[in-house]
This record gives C-alpha cells, structure tokens and sequence, in this order.
C-alpha cells in the first residue's frame, strides 16, 4: 500500500569522498555513494578507522544463518559491519539482512568486464522512521590482488573482535 | 509518498557520476572524453519495469532537467517523481535506452578541447523502475564507464606540435548489482 521510494544513489565520485578507484593512465574514476550515505573508504590511500566496534563478516567461511545472524546483530545495535567475500553471496546476506544491497561484480579494464572474485562491502545502519535502514557504504573491487589485501586487513579487524 | 498500489514498489535511481582528468592531478595530458552508464532493470528479474528515464538525446545546451515519474498509464493512483538538473557545457548527451529492454542508457560525449575537459565533471541522469511488491529479492544491474583523450602531435618539433589529433584511452568502469528484499 505504501509506495516505498527509495533514491538509490550510484555514485562514481568525488575526490574528497572516493572510495574504491580505478586509477589509469588516463584519470581516475571511482565509485563511491554521497555524502549523506555514510561512506568509509577502502584502499587507493584511503584509510580505515572503524573502530574495535566494528565486526567484518567473512560469508565465505561461514554457514549462511551464522553470517546473518552476525550481520543482523551488529545492525540491530546500529553498528556498522563490514561482509566479505564472494559477491553474489554477499549480495545475498546482506539482503537476507538490510532492504537495499549493492555490489561490485565485474571490473572494466581497458574495456574488458573482469569478474570480481571478492568484494569488502561496509554497512552503516541507519533508524529511520523507528525502522532500521541503512545503506551500502562502500565497495572494494580494485582487482583482484588489492581485494585480497584489503581481505587480509578486514581479517585482522575480525580478530579482534 | 503514498499510493494505492500493492501490487508494485517504485524506485528512482540517481547515477551521480564523475569523471577526473589524468591531466588535473598528474599533468599527463588525459583529459575527459566520454562516459557511459547504463541501467538494465530486468537483466535477473523479468518482471521489473522500466517505467521512465532522462534526459533524453540533448545537443546545445549548457544544463539537463531530469525528471522521472511514475506514469499515469501504469496506474492512476501513483503520483511520485523527482526533479533535477546538471550541466552539460561542450557536451552530447546520447540516449541509448531502450524500455522494451528495460534498459536506460546514456552516453555523455564530453567536447575534451574545451574546458569540461579539463577539470573534473560529474553527471546526474536517473531512471524510475518498478519492481513487484512481492517477497523475494529483485535485482539490477549498473554499468559505467569512462574514456579521456590525449592530445598526440602529427608533426612536433621541440615538443612545439605543429598540427595534432587525439589518442584516447580505454574504457574503465564497474558493474554493480543492486538489489532490494521485496
């Protein structure tokens, strides 16, 4: 009955506010979400302060009800979370857990469409309405090599929790 | 805002994309040239809609008003839309969209020998889509992509170039799959 609009910003972005970039030889294009979606940053220089709070939820290693359930405790505390891992199946968790999900599967490289092997989504839940909602912060797919490191820095967020 | 229908859940997406010049921050000579982005609303589920996009082909104009809406002919009872404009100086705005595809296509041929070449440049089309007020998962998918161009000299003496054309890069970008929990 309630005609849900939901502005779903795609941004490949801003210098100041970049996120996951593609640099090349001929400029830089970078795909990140606006201002007034809560963003944090990945790789390319950009730093990671998210706090010992934070809990990154490696799907890949994990049944599917744990990953959720880690998923939806950390957003039903308004933490952000951070999932890792096969991007259709983050894709996936992070539906099973929020309203509106997004993910980088394939890179365009000097016109070709790579496949992303792996993706590090970071998740800021929002209340909104007495409704929690939130939005997909920030996406990681600068190939593959890079993907996998920033796995291993996630990694040791994780262990710390 | 509201409707009476329960059949359907309308969303409007926003691309706000923006292009940075190699030229601006390495003084390598890039400079902007093209941009593609494009949305394909039932590339998964079929039975998602396209139901309006903009701007349309545009040639001459410094600014583009987009405005999206639910149209009167998908049901009377739904009025939502959004409005809002960009520039577009020195630039073509190609429309590659097709709605029987559901597909909304641009393609921003930026003038790179002016001064929208030069510096960084952001573009702001967007597309009404109508998925099924259904439990499920409906999902779509987004391309874009980006070229810039090189002036190359024919004939250069002491890097002084007596007449020139342009190189331009390959095309960079990402496909992103949206999704949303009916």
């Amino acid at each position: 009955m309630v005609l849900v609009l939901v502005v779903a910003l795609s941004v490949l972005a801003v210098g100041s506010i970049a996120t996951a970039s593609t640099r090349t030889h001929g400029g830089n294009i970078n795909v990140s979400q606006k201002p007034d979606i809560a963003m944090v940053g990945f790789g390319n220089g950009q730093s990671v302060n998210l706090g010992s709070a934070v809990l990154a939820v490696n799907v890949d290693n994990l049944k599917p009800e744990i990953a959720r359930s880690y998923i939806n405790m950390q957003l039903s505390k308004l933490r952000p979370v951070i999932v890792v891992g096969n991007p259709k199946r983050v894709l996936h968790e992070l539906l099973n857990s929020t309203n509106v999900a997004a993910v980088p599967v394939a890179m365009i490289i000097n016109g070709k469409e790579v496949p992303v092997k792996k993706v590090v989504v970071g998740y800021i839940p929002r209340r909104i309405n007495n409704k929690i909602g939130g939005r997909i912060l920030c996406q990681e797919y600068n190939g593959v090599k890079s993907v996998m490191s920033m796995y291993q820095k996630i990694n040791t967020i994780e262990n710390r929790e | 805002m509201k409707d009476l229908n329960p059949y359907y859940n309308w969303f409007v997406y926003q691309f706000v994309i923006q292009t940075e010049p190699g030229d601006l921050y390495w003084k390598n000579g890039w400079r902007n040239s093209d941009l593609w982005n494009s949305i394909d609303v039932d590339a998964y589920n079929p039975p998602s809609h396209l139901s309006d996009y903009n701007p349309t082909t545009t040639s001459g104009v410094s600014t583009v008003s987009v405005s999206v809406s639910a149209s009167a002919s998908e049901d009377p009872e739904v009025s939502v839309g959004m409005s809002w404009s960009y520039s577009v100086p020195d630039v073509i705005v190609h429309d590659l969209s097709s709605f029987s595809r559901g597909i909304a296509s641009w393609w921003h041929d930026i003038d790179q020998s002016k001064f929208v070449g030069e510096d960084s440049y952001k573009i702001e089309p967007g597309a009404m889509i109508r998925v099924p007020q259904a439990p499920g998962t409906y999902l779509w998918k987004v391309e874009y992509r980006a070229q810039w161009a090189k002036k190359v000299g024919d004939y250069c003496i002491f890097g002084h170039c007596l007449s020139h054309h342009w190189k331009y890069s390959g095309k960079y970008g990402a496909v992103v799959v949206w999704g949303v929990a009916g």
